[in-house]
């Protein structure tokens, strides 16, 4: 979302809520990321930004873009997640005046909080304590990226579509968004669900199908599946 | 170099190739309407909207595209643009990648 999108009511809380995600997220980075994953990250970093410049067209003339930060939750944990797209957030607003100022708090709580967490948990919530390369992971991490960047877009929608409830001239001229929720809502869910967020789960099923088989020890929580998925040999077997 | 980390960087690359394809969209995304085109969409500019405009100005405007009005110029800045994104975070995020791991351990790895 551009400048001028969201009035101070809005925005200003998103900065707020941040501030301690962003700061929480570079304190588990520090502790959990590993050496071998430091080119994985460099990678993941890249790919959010080049993702979101393959613009989508679709009906009606709009456009939009998959985020590419289901995968990296999946991948190096939702925490590092959330750092990867912040960044390449803050690279695509301050170089390439995409995405507003103001509105930054919120755009990072949209695409580099709501796609990681829905993502990563929509996936491990269907993966149950199956193995890596088990099938469901696949079907898991493409139901965590279509709901992760259809809840998301979902969350975009609210935050501009509840502009013309709470800001508002004395003469009762929206002041920002101009187009209430039952407009907003529906756009934002109807260009995500049905085209963005499908490159969203094609890049994400993917990209993790391919690390699951080859070297899932990239994988942050690869030991924890492991261990999870081992079949239960009885005491006396053993 | 790791062989599945080669492999996806050399998707990567296929992705930057790929990137002008990003550019035939053509329309705005929904909710990111320049002032002319909310002008044009409700017949005003809302007045914080306009009041928020201007407050910052990017080096390079719409990922360099509108430097150049045919669309092999455009790509080209798209391309730079791609470049300069890619670059600045794949550099960025390898440094601090390595400043928070350097005095790990990394049994992991190992295992």
């Amino acid at each position: 979302m551009p400048d001028g999108y969201l009035g101070p009511n809005t925005y200003l809380p998103f900065w707020i809520i941040m501030i301690p995600i962003w700061y929480y997220a570079g304190r588990w980075l520090r502790t959990n990321l590993r050496t071998k994953q430091v080119p994985y990250l460099a990678l993941a970093a890249a790919f959010s930004f080049v993702i979101m410049m393959f613009n989508v067209p679709i009906p009606g003339g709009s456009t939009g873009h998959a985020v590419g930060s289901a995968l990296v939750a999946i991948v190096l944990g939702p925490w590092a997640a959330v750092v990867t797209t912040s960044v390449a957030l803050l690279i695509q607003c301050l170089l390439f005046g995409d995405g507003g100022i103001t509105t930054f708090g919120a755009n990072c709580f949209n695409m580099a909080v709501v796609i990681p967490f829905v993502g990563y948990y929509t996936y491990a919530f269907i993966a149950g304590k199956t193995k890596m390369t088990d099938r469901r992971r696949i079907i898991g991490s493409g139901v965590g990226a279509w709901l992760g960047l259809t809840l998301a877009a979902a969350c975009a929608g609210f935050e501009m579509g509840i502009q013309p409830i709470i800001n508002v001239s004395s003469a009762g001229v929206p002041l920002y968004m101009p187009y209430g929720l039952n407009i907003t809502v529906p756009a934002m869910v109807f260009g995500h669900a049905f085209f963005f967020s499908i490159v969203e789960v094609i890049v994400t099923v993917v990209a993790f199908t391919y690390i699951a088989r080859n070297d899932p020890t990239i994988i942050w929580n690869y030991k924890a599946v492991e261990t999870a998925s081992k079949p239960r040999v009885p005491a006396a077997a053993a | 170099m790791d062989k599945v980390f080669r492999n996806l960087l050399i998707w990567l690359l296929i992705l930057v190739i790929l990137v002008p394809l990003g550019i035939i969209a053509s329309g705005t995304a929904y909710g990111e309407w320049g002032a002319d085109e909310l002008q044009s969409l409700i017949g005003y500019v809302p007045a914080g909207f306009a009041s928020l405009q201007g407050l910052y100005h990017a080096p390079i405007p719409d990922y360099g595209t509108d430097w150049a009005s045919s669309l092999i110029g455009q790509s080209l800045g798209y391309y730079l643009a791609a470049i300069i994104g890619v670059g600045l975070l794949g550099v960025l995020f390898y440094l601090i990648g390595k400043e928070l791991t350097k005095n790990k351990e990394d049994k992991e790895d190992t295992a």
